[in-house]
């Protein structure tokens, strides 16, 4: 339960950074940071009904739950694609328009 | 001890969002990421551990160092 | 622009707090993790995929396809970072003409760059520690099925391999295999990735399964005897080789490696 609340709490700064902050690079950080926490519950949620890595040939059979665990490997991949793809695009638009602060960038590119 | 680690890795995860120097914030993700394997390998994941490892402190940390070194350093504020 | 940054704080605490309405009462309270997935993997997962790594026979061997979807996710994301980095390049800086942006005083192009990457540390370290770190990858990848590993977390270790390389080279240094062809440089990389991916999409159709198995069937009859686990190591080869030469292409171009 405590575990759980903490992950929520690092979801939720992760979206409060996303609104709050102006600065392109901030804004991927929070992206990342709110996958981190996502997948951080679904590992948490999946552990708790064993106490063995999901390895077959180890002693015990209560192993945790491996469906999670194949699903956050995927989960982990898409999210450095994302950060990957933001911080070529913040590049690009640094080198069109200098600055990488979204208010400046509406104003220059005429949006305002 | 893993509630500890978790709100360790909250900790790193909001300086990662304050700090002005955006090399900072990098090298608190890449600490959140760290502890965010240490944290998959106590929940007795070592597949995950090993992706959030090489990915979290590897790929994307070297991405984010040249996002950084190729556009401004500094918050701006 | 402080009055900015007051409304920014306003705003995300207002949207911190509409998320934790929607999201807690999911969130917070115990409900019991269900217990059949676990059970059914635990008895039936070695005899019908043959790895004894659980999680590599799901993601592997019963949901092998949204492994390719995630394959392909990869490659569109590498491919568009690659080529706005690329175009970014070419277009001259912000408000500055085409040909003035390489006689400025200061301009700081990629040869500029990579001689500043080049101290004695870097020289020493990373170009001898790279061949440690490629075989430590390609462990990972080749036992992916029977302890934690597999392609994507061997193709990221490969990839780190690649990079030290990249970072501790001199000019022309390791893995050059012809005047204008080198290993780990770009145009390698990118044929390797097609390569690996095609691979890839050809193992995970049906008609390919059918034909592995026939295959077995036949090697069987000869004497010879092909496990059952080789479809998922293929697999893993393939993605591990797509994935990390995709990568290291993309760190190897925000390098500055355009030069061959």
């Amino acid at each position: 339960m405590i575990a759980r609340a903490l992950v929520l709490c690092m979801f939720l700064i992760g979206i409060a950074g996303l609104v709050a902050k102006r600065n392109l690079v901030k804004k991927t950080f929070a992206l990342a940071i709110m996958n981190s926490a996502v997948v951080l519950l679904f590992v948490l949620e999946g552990s708790s009904i064993g106490d063995e890595a999901p390895l077959l040939g180890g002693p015990g059979a209560s192993f945790v739950d491996p469906v999670p665990q194949a699903l956050m490997l995927t989960a982990i991949v898409v999210g450095v694609c994302v950060s990957a793809l933001a911080l070529a695009l913040a590049y690009r638009l640094y080198k069109a328009y200098g600055t990488l602060d979204v208010d400046e960038l509406k104003r220059l590119s005429g949006h305002e | 001890m893993i509630e500890f680690v978790i709100a360790l890795a909250c900790a790193g995860s909001a300086y990662a969002l304050l700090s002005k120097d955006l090399l900072h914030g990098t090298i608190a993700l890449s600490a959140t990421s760290v502890l965010s394997a240490l944290l998959f390998f106590m929940l007795r994941a070592p597949d995950v551990a090993i992706t959030e490892a090489a990915v979290g402190a590897g790929v994307s940390t070297i991405i984010f160092v040249w996002a950084i070194r190729e556009t401004d350093r500094k918050d701006g504020r | 622009m402080r009055r900015a940054d007051i409304a920014g704080t306003l705003a995300g605490i207002v949207v911190a707090i509409l998320s934790c309405a929607v999201v807690a009462p999911v969130l917070l309270p115990d409900v019991p993790w269900p217990e059949a997935a676990r059970d059914l993997l635990a008895a039936r997962g070695l005899g019908e995929t043959g790895a004894s790594n659980l999680v590599s026979a799901i993601y592997l061997g019963y949901r092998a396809f949204d492994t390719l979807g995630e394959t392909i996710v990869l490659l569109a994301a590498l491919a568009g970072a690659v080529s706005l980095i690329g175009a970014a390049r070419d277009t001259p800086l912000h408000g500055e003409e085409a040909g003035v942006a390489a006689d400025r005083g200061d301009y700081r192009g990629p040869a500029d760059k990579r001689r500043r990457l080049h101290t004695e540390i870097m020289d020493s370290i990373a170009g001898k520690l790279a061949p440690i770190v490629l075989l430590f990858g390609a462990y990972v990848m080749l036992y992916g099925h029977s302890s934690p590993g597999g392609g994507f977390q061997g193709g990221v270790v490969i990839a780190s391999g690649v990079i030290f390389i990249a970072i501790g080279r001199r000019s022309g240094g390791i893995g050059r295999i012809g005047p204008r062809l080198t290993v780990f440089g770009p145009r390698a990389l990118s044929r390797m990735e097609a390569s690996a991916f095609a691979a890839i999409v050809l193992l995970s159709f049906p008609v390919s399964i059918s034909a592995f198995e026939g295959l077995r069937a036949g090697a069987s009859a000869v004497g010879v005897s092909v496990p059952a686990v080789s479809y998922i190591v293929a697999l893993n080869v393939s993605i591990g080789l797509k994935v990390g030469s995709g990568v290291a292409l993309m760190c190897v171009m925000m390098l500055g490696g355009e030069s061959e």
